[in-house]
């Protein structure tokens, strides 16, 4: 695969990756004192282009880029939820801004933990809370250097050995990040978003037609016809299931709880809404075609081999035509992009949310701004030294680690949905809901159930808990924590 | 309208519509630009829902949302 590309292409590469550097420079310059406000939420000055089309980058991981297309080879047409689980991350995400916007800007949040602490009082659950949403942004963590693994020699065109290219992402991402805290990151994440975008219109416009375009769709559905079946039965309830999934599973990520609290308010998070639908449906929509087309032309891959389809792809259509070449280049530096920009998105959040909610609320609070942000950038170096050193031959595909992330993640959603808008949730129901999610979704997991009559089994848990936590704190509710937390909800309605 | 009201009935309306149970078409044919008639028309709806809940973000003011 290596022999289709030219020797332009690590040199293309390599601009783009000095590119975003200069922009965490740039973004150090532009810093407005060196206070955890400013590192970790850019001091909420960004606008909403770059909120929208950096959160796009940061939710397209690698994942997206390298693994949608492969599940589409697999699954048919049925993995046209792709698009629709999606758009449900908008709903979710609607779900919470109303109310978390506000009410970080008010009272000064930074990280979750923030939230959970202030409105349930309890070290207990707000650790228990910051370690089940640790564990899905920690999975994405490793995802992504799996993702790294696939695309690493292939981007720079076999010219750097997958050692070499992976230690080079790497230290872009620490520079970025050190530098240029959450601006430089989001910055970053802006430009490559749009590289992402622009990457997936020349998939759209040259890319699938080059390969054969609604002929070559034609072809599977005359040789494969189950494949672009539409959904029923069992197919059904897991799709509707996915969508779930997602829609509620994207909120325990704490990267989105960080791009959610750098916000200035709500009203700058909505407007972010009239473009990102159309990205939301445009990019993993090609994907799903890519993987269909993927069938047409190479039949009979293994599970393994069809998560590499999207590089087989690119280097036929760089074999057929010079603008396919030209436009395949262009979609690998937008896969390198997508696996960019989640790696610092997540590596960031999670240093920001170890100091912020482990190192100062448990070892140590008297710690002051300084330390804490010195902190951060120790854990995001041991981080991505930990992502550089991981050597793992994946027994799951990419998707089941999706899957898995969610499923014990997504244990923690309740809290935030019940905390930011039922004054009687306290930390009684919301912990004896979260301790059951977590333990049977684990367990079903283990036992080898990650579906139940085409349920997953995080998502039945998900409601379970969300059951118990209404019946328990309803049940031991108190007059006074009522009223506290009407207090709290009460900053929100004085308008943001 | 509450908040909270109007933000379970955009979730609902989203799950219902955004999975194709719908179609009483269970079948391949006809082919729209090579894929078949009900995935062509799932990537409208989609962006149609899409944009419903981008209007119903617009129609939700900052200093409405109170508690409730």
């Amino acid at each position: 695969m290596s022999s289709a590309w030219g020797y332009e292409l690590p040199v293309i590469l390599g601009l783009y990756l000095l590119a975003i550097m200069y922009i965490g420079y740039y973004s150090y310059k532009k810093r407005k004192g060196v206070t955890a406000h400013d590192f970790f939420l850019a001091s909420r000055l960004l606008g909403y282009i770059v909120l929208g089309v950096g959160l796009f980058a940061t939710i397209a991981s690698g994942n997206t880029f390298v693994g949608y297309s492969g599940k589409a080879y697999r699954a048919g047409l049925f993995f046209m939820v792709a698009p629709a689980f999606y758009v449900s991350i908008l709903v979710g995400l609607l779900l919470v801004a109303p109310r978390l916007i506000p009410l970080a800007s008010k009272k000064g949040y930074i990280s979750p933990g923030d939230f959970f602490q202030d409105r349930f009082k309890s070290r207990a659950l707000t650790l228990i809370l910051v370690l089940t949403m640790f564990w899905a942004t920690f999975v994405q963590f490793f995802e992504q250097s799996i993702a790294m693994g696939y695309i690493g020699n292939v981007a720079s065109g076999g010219y750097l050995p997958y050692s070499i290219s992976a230690a080079i992402f790497m230290a872009v991402v620490i520079f970025v990040m050190l530098v240029g805290g959450f601006r430089g990151t989001a910055l970053a994440n802006f430009v490559m978003g749009a590289v992402m975008i622009a990457g997936m219109i020349g998939f759209m416009v040259v890319i699938l037609p080059t390969l054969g375009g609604a002929g070559a769709l034609a072809k599977v559905a005359q040789t494969l016809p189950s494949k672009v079946a539409p959904p029923t039965g069992i197919k059904l309830t897991t799709w509707f299931s996915t969508l779930l999934l997602v829609l509620f599973g994207i909120l325990c990520y704490f990267q989105i709880a960080m791009y959610l609290m750098a916000a200035k308010d709500f009203g700058t998070w909505r407007k972010t809404y009239w473009y990102t639908p159309a990205i939301y449906v445009m990019v993993p929509t090609l994907f799903v075609i890519g993987g269909i087309i993927g069938l047409a032309i190479f039949p009979g891959l293994s599970t393994l081999q069809s998560d590499k389809i999207v590089p087989m792809l690119l280097a036929k259509a760089a074999s057929i035509s010079p603008l396919g070449y030209g436009f395949s280049e262009l979609l690998l530096i937008a896969v390198v992009s997508a696996t960019l920009s989640t790696a610092a998105a997540v590596i960031f959040s999670l240093g920001m949310v170890l100091a912020r909610d482990i190192y100062t609320k448990y070892i140590n609070p008297r710690a002051d701004e300084k330390r804490v942000i010195w902190v951060s950038k120790g854990i995001m170096v041991a981080l991505a030294i930990l992502g550089y050193i991981i050597v793992m031959t994946p027994h799951f595909t990419l998707w089941r680690w999706v899957e898995l992330k969610f499923e014990i993640g997504m244990q923690a959603v309740p809290a935030l949905l019940l905390g930011l808008y039922v004054p009687w949730a306290n930390k009684k129901g919301i912990g004896a809901g979260l301790v059951t999610g977590v333990i049977l979704a684990i367990a079903l997991n283990a036992l080898g159930y990650p579906k139940i009559m085409g349920w997953h089994s995080g998502v039945l848990c998900f409601f379970l808990n969300f059951v118990i936590a209404i019946i328990v704190s309803y049940a031991t509710r108190r007059k006074e924590e009522i009223e506290e937390a009407k207090r709290l909800m009460s900053i929100v309605s004085e308008g943001s | 309208m509450r908040t909270s009201i109007k933000l379970i009935i955009i979730t609902i309306i989203y799950l219902i519509f955004a999975t194709p149970w719908y179609f009483s078409f269970k079948t391949n044919w006809p082919l729209v630009l090579g894929i078949p008639l009900w995935a062509f028309l799932m990537i409208f709806i989609i962006l149609g829902l899409g944009y419903l809940i981008a209007y119903i973000a617009h129609t939700i003011k900052p200093e409405e949302v109170k508690a409730e």
